[in-house]
């Protein structure tokens, strides 16, 4: 074959090769609603059963479900929304509303539900709905949640002789009772640890009446003494009584402590009702421990539509079919969340679901007080950033290098400086962007031309 | 490294109930196949693996292709600038990844590539790293034999074809091992420009066993060990072109 030869057919196979790689272009005109969540297969089976439901009584207007992994949702979101092709509709948890909420992401659903005659949220949990709302303003509609509860290991409580936690155990109980399930080798290690809480986040502190913020979220205030002593108490459970892990060491996840049965109770959320449904273990579930109030941190997972949906009336009537009851009757069997309707959550079909063998009334305790896990935090586009100097300082605490009155004004003080200067910015960013600045420019403008002329003259 | 490996490999032959049991060492009767059944049925995996190969392939040959071409012009042929132009070609690999996302994305999204295997490859067809490996080893080959074969008639692209790339192989073979197995293994990018199932590679797709707050440990590195065969295969085989092309180019 002549160099020529090889030449041109190099050329033809590149060319064949791109426009066959450019012509795999079938879902180019695919006029499919976008409807995003994350999840495993079995977690989101549940979804794409809905999503099956509701193509199936609207042909018209085609659903079409697309995962995203749960790692980098929010990333994918915004990369999308940038470039302007985010999901129509997409699954979020209450903490990453408020920060897309606040970058202008979603649609505005109060506007929705106000011209909509057909929808109400009378039936919804009111503590769930003011999750969702920012500024007055309704962003998403929940369509499920999850309290963080205690799931605890019924073998090693009878080994230890201790009675099942009921709905009416105490702070204080839960301390004993990590106490004695708590057991050491001859050496002093730690064989197995009474207990892990982490995952609960920093709610357990509004249990003992504590705050992080004030009433309205607009300014930090760690430093109250209920605060102080929760965020002490818990603090002392690895420090002084040992009875969980500390932060050197930290050897696996609360979840891999408790299938392997090296801690006895852990805090979770209500997917690992599932999960542990799969295992061995003999275990069971209770609220988590009263403290002076009965409020439970909760994940509440809404449906949002995208600002920048091209098919926003499409988004809206899919956003009202999966907030309804039908749907949520339909969820239950997936048994990874709790319905988000009070009709729905208090029939019997729930209430009496022995699908996991689980009371599911123990997962609407507190439902009523329900605060934001893993904290109510200002609501800014800075939630992320409020949250690390939290953690930081209180690592700094939980490993002695500073008491918690001190971590709590460093934290307070750092907060509220990032706050201010955030809200400054805003302010600043409306001052240029009003009409007074606008006339105020022109001013200028006709000021420095008028010297000049007059200069000239 | 191997024992994370191994840990892996174990925990996928583990039922789901004795995940965390600590075991490292299982009998016979006790390794439970089924994960790797549930993964197969559980997820289109062979269309995941298809998908991967298809990307991880067709990156590596635009890649190689284009570097060696880009290479071979800054390597040999004389022209204005060419020095600069280089070393603006080489600080692109100074700015990081994330800067350039979302103007990549509209760029993307411009030429109607999103959910489109295009979309993943064509960014993926031109690097500066591989034209600098390339252009690096092309100056190792003696001036001379190139002076001869123009001397005998040979056009520009046919001293490319026949003197460069055949005296070139194994730099070519460690630069093709890398970048597939960089390509197998990628994931932000796919996971950013492609969502229908349909076309998912493997490490996006395996993150349908991944969840919020727990993991279907025993399921997810049963697909990790499918999902890491081919990479360790290539790996296994080409062994010998990795540590000569280590030693010729520097590259690691």
């Amino acid at each position: 074959m002549t160099m020529r030869k090889i030449q041109i057919a190099l050329f033809a196979g590149c060319v064949i090769y791109i426009v066959l790689l450019l012509a795999v272009n079938e879902n180019q005109n695919d006029d499919a609603l976008i409807f995003s969540a994350w999840g495993t297969v079995e977690e989101t089976e549940n979804l794409v059963q809905l999503v099956d439901a509701y193509n199936a009584t609207s042909p018209q207007q085609r659903v079409k479900f697309v995962h995203i992994d749960h790692q980098e949702y929010d990333r994918k979101i915004l990369i999308q929304t940038a470039a302007g092709n985010s999901p129509d509709v997409f699954l979020l948890s209450s903490t990453d509303l408020s920060t897309l909420a606040y970058r202008g992401v979603l649609e505005n659903l109060s506007a929705w539900i106000a011209k909509d005659t057909s929808f109400h949220l009378d039936s919804f949990f009111p503590a769930l709905l003011k999750m969702a709302t920012i500024r007055a303003q309704l962003y998403g509609i929940p369509v499920g949640y999850t309290p963080m509860v205690i799931y605890y290991n019924r073998r090693l409580f009878r080994k230890a002789g201790l009675a099942y936690p009921d709905s009416a155990w105490t702070w204080d109980d839960f301390l004993q009772t990590a106490i004695k399930l708590t057991q050491r080798e001859t050496d002093g290690r730690t064989k197995q640890f009474g207990c892990m809480i982490s995952m609960a986040g920093y709610t357990f502190v509004y249990a003992f009446g504590g705050n992080f913020f004030d009433a309205n979220l607009q300014w930090c205030q760690i430093n109250q003494p209920k605060t102080l002593a929760a965020l002490q108490f818990y603090g002392d459970l690895a420090m002084k009584y040992h009875v969980t892990t500390s932060l050197t060491e930290k050897l696996f996840t609360s979840d891999q402590g408790f299938r392997q049965e090296a801690v006895a109770m852990i805090a979770a959320g209500r997917w690992q009702v599932p999960n542990f449904a799969r295992t061995k273990l003999d275990w069971g579930v209770a609220p988590m421990p009263r403290g002076e109030n009965a409020s439970a941190g909760v994940i509440v997972y809404n449906v949002v539509m995208s600002k920048f949906s091209q098919r926003q009336q499409q988004a809206w009537e899919f956003i009202k079919f999966m907030a309804s009851a039908r749907a949520q009757q339909q969820s239950i069997k997936s048994g990874n969340l709790i319905p988000s309707r009070f009709d729905v959550a208090g029939s019997s079909e729930f209430l009496h679901d022995t699908t996991f063998h689980v009371d599911n009334r123990i997962f609407l305790q507190g439902v009523d007080n329900a605060r934001l896990w893993p904290l109510e935090i200002a609501p800014e586009t800075s939630y992320a950033n409020q949250k690390v100097i939290l953690d930081e300082e209180m690592e700094k605490a939980m490993l002695g290098k500073q008491t918690y009155a001190v971590a709590a004004i460093n934290a307070q003080e750092r907060i509220n400086t990032i706050l201010r200067a955030e809200r400054q910015q805003t302010e600043g960013k409306r001052f240029w962007g009003s009409r007074t600045s606008f006339l105020l420019g022109i001013l200028i403008l006709a000021g420095i031309t008028g010297l000049r002329i007059k200069r000239r003259k | 490294m191997i024992a994370p490996l191994y840990w892996s490999f174990v925990t996928s032959l583990k039922s789901p109930a004795d995940a965390f049991d600590g075991r490292w060492l299982l009998s016979l009767e006790k390794i439970y196949w089924q994960n790797y059944l549930d993964v197969v049925k559980l997820l289109p995996f062979g269309r995941f693996f298809l998908n991967s190969l298809f990307i991880a392939a067709s990156i590596t040959i635009l890649q190689v292709f284009t570097s060696s071409l880009a290479a071979y012009a800054f390597a040999r042929l004389r022209f204005p600038g060419r020095e600069r132009i280089f070393l603006v070609y080489l600080a692109t690999l100074m700015v990081p990844g994330q800067v350039t996302i979302i103007p990549l994305y509209f760029i993307i999204k411009y030429l109607g590539w999103i959910d489109q295997y295009a979309g993943v490859i064509f960014p993926a067809a031109f690097t500066a790293l591989g034209t600098f490996l390339l252009r690096q080893f092309f100056m190792t080959i003696p001036r001379e034999l190139e002076d001869a074969a123009a001397i005998d008639g040979a056009s520009r692209f046919a001293v490319y074809w026949k003197i460069i790339l055949p005296l070139s192989l194994p730099a070519l073979a460690t630069l093709s091992i890398f970048v597939f197995i960089n390509a197998w293994n990628d994931f932000f990018w796919p996971f950013i420009v492609l969502s229908d199932p349909e076309k998912l590679p493997l490490p996006v797709g395996l993150t349908k066993l991944v969840t919020a707050h727990a993991s279907d440990w025993t399921r997810l590195m049963a697909g990790a060990m499918i999902a890491l065969a081919p990479a360790l295969l290539v790996y296994i085989i080409f062994q010998k072109f990795i540590n000569k092309g280590i030693v010729l180019t520097g590259f690691k």
